[in-house]
C-alpha cells in the first residue's frame, strides 16, 4: 500500500509491501498518519499552542514536558555536543528541534511500524527515509539520492534492506543551513548525504557536516566508525563518499 | 503498483539540460598524520580520468555553469572543528579553481587524542558527480516543502503507483 500525506511542512509517502490484509494496511497507514500527525502538533514551531512554543515561552511548569518533549531535548543536547554545536536546536535564539524532530517521527514510524506487524515498508518524509526489509521478495530497497543540480536525476543509487537515508542541501529551499558559529549560510557543501541506523541521527549530521563547510567533509569521514556512512557534493560540483557508503 | 517512478521522473525532466559532472581527475588525497602535521600541504594526487559513462559524463552546457559557486585560488584554513576525536582543522589549496591539496590537522595535546592521532585520517574518496536516471523506489533528497514543486511530483508518482 502506498500513501502520499501532507504533514510536518512536508509530504510524506509510506509504502507498505507486506502481503498484509486490505483493513490491516489502512489500519497501518491511519496509525502512523496520526503519529505523524501529533508531533506536528507538539513539535511545529508555527503552531502558536504548540508545546515546543509553550516551553519556548516559558509556559509549562518544570518538570511538565511530556515523555516524547524530553526524549527530544536530550537527543539534541547530545547531538550539540556530538558535532561540536553544529548541530543546535537553539541555533536560532530560540528553541527548535525541527532538524531532529522529523527524523526523529519518521523513526519511531518505523519501529511501531514493524512493531505491529510491517516487516517490510519505506518511509519518506520530504527526502529523509527509513526502509525496513524489502520491497518485494527477492531485491532489496533502491533509494536514489537526489542529484543538487537535477531533480529528476539521482548522483547515487544505494541499495539495502534496513537502513536511515537522510540529505541536507541548499538546493531545495535555499540557504537554510546556518554555520552557528559564524551566523554565515553554510553553501560550500551543496549536498551531504548521511546513511546509518537511525534517521534522525542520520538527519542530525547531514545538517552538521553541511554546517560544517569543507571541515565537515573529514568529519563524515570519521563518522564511519560508529556505523554511518556518508556522500557529499561541493556547490563546485565535486562528489566525494565514505568507502561503505552502500551504493548499488 | 510499484516501480513506475523512474519513468516518471524521467518524463518530467527529459527536456531539462544537463549539469556538466566533474571529472574525478583532481582528487584529494590526505597522508597520514605524522606528514601532515607540520610541512607544505601534500599535493593531491594525480588520479586517471575515469572511462566516461554515458549517463555520468555529460556535455558542458545548461543550467549548472551560472548556478555554480566557485573556489578561489589560494590557501585557505578552515575553521577547527571537533569530532569525536578532538579538535581538527582543515587547509586547502585550490588552483585552477578547483581543490588541489589538503591537509588536515589534529590537535596532539590530549593524552586521549594522541594514539589516535597517530592513525592515518579518514577521507571521503572523490569521485566523478555522476548524473543517473536509475529506476529506484525512493529518492532522499534536501527537504521540499510541501507546496513545491517535489510535492506535486510525489503526488503523481503515488498516482502512477496506485
Amino acid at each position: 500500500m502506498f500513501h502520499v500525506e501532507e504533514v510536518m511542512g512536508t509530504a510524506v509517502t509510506i509504502d507498505i509491501a507486506d502481503p498484509l490484509p486490505h483493513g490491516t494496511l489502512t489500519g497501518l497507514v491511519e496509525r502512523t498518519c496520526a503519529w505523524l500527525h501529533e508531533v506536528d502538533e507538539r513539535f511545529s514551531t508555527y503552531k502558536p499552542a504548540s508545546e515546543v512554543n509553550r516551553l519556548d515561552r516559558g509556559e509549562l511548569p518544570a518538570g511538565g514536558c511530556s515523555p516524547d518533549m524530553k526524549e527530544v531535548l536530550d537527543a539534541c543536547a547530545e547531538l550539540r555536543r556530538a558535532t561540536g554545536g553544529y548541530f543546535d536546536a537553539w541555533a536560532t535564539g530560540r528553541l527548535d528541534p525541527s532538524g531532529y524532530v522529523k527524523g526523529w517521527s519518521v523513526e519511531v514510524a518505523s519501529a511501531r511500524l514493524a512493531a505491529a506487524g510491517s516487516l517490510n515498508h519505506c518511509v519518506n518524509a520530504g527526502g529523509d527515509v527509513r526502509t525496513r526489509g524489502r520491497p518485494e521478495p527477492g531485491r532489496p530497497w533502491r533509494i536514489g539520492v537526489r542529484h543538487p543540480w537535477e531533480p529528476g536525476e539521482q548522483a547515487w543509487v544505494l541499495s539495502a534492506t534496513d537502513l536511515a537515508v537522510a540529505t541536507s542541501g541548499t538546493y531545495e529551499r535555499g540557504d537554510h543551513v546556518i554555520d552557528p558559529h559564524s551566523g554565515e549560510p553554510a553553501t560550500t557543501l551543496r549536498s551531504v548525504t548521511v546513511t546509518g541506523p537511525d534517521l534522525a541521527v542520520a538527519d542530525a549530521y547531514a545538517t552538521a557536516a553541511q554546517a560544517m563547510g569543507l571541515d565537515g567533509l573529514l568529519w563524515l569521514a570519521r563518522l564511519a566508525d560508529s556505523g554511518y556512512e556518508s556522500a557529499a557534493v561541493t556547490g563546485d560540483g565535486h562528489a566525494y563518499r565514505s568507502e561503505g557508503f552502500p551504493t548499488v | 503498483m510499484r516501480r513506475t517512478s523512474a519513468a516518471v521522473i524521467g518524463t518530467v525532466t527529459s527536456a531539462a539540460l544537463i549539469f556538466a559532472a566533474k571529472l574525478g581527475a583532481d582528487a584529494v588525497e590526505t597522508p597520514d598524520t605524522g606528514q601532515t602535521a607540520s610541512g607544505d600541504l601534500a599535493p593531491a594526487a594525480e588520479a586517471p580520468a575515469p572511462a566516461s559513462k554515458a549517463p555520468a559524463s555529460r556535455a558542458p552546457g545548461g543550467k549548472a555553469p551560472a548556478r555554480r559557486i566557485g573556489l578561489k585560488d589560494g590557501v585557505f584554513k578552515g575553521a577547527a572543528s571537533v569530532n569525536q576525536y578532538g579538535p581538527i582543522q582543515v587547509t586547502i589549496r585550490v588552483a585552477g579553481g578547483k581543490i588541489t591539496a589538503l591537509r588536515a590537522t589534529h590537535a596532539t595535546t590530549p593524552a586521549t587524542t594522541r594514539q589516535v592521532n597517530t592513525r592515518a585520517i579518514p577521507v571521503l574518496r572523490q569521485e566523478a558527480l555522476s548524473a543517473q536516471s536509475a529506476q529506484v523506489d525512493t529518492v532522499s533528497g534536501a527537504t521540499f516543502t510541501s507546496g513545491s514543486f517535489r510535492t506535486s511530483l510525489q503526488s503523481a508518482l503515488a498516482a502512477a503507483r496506485r
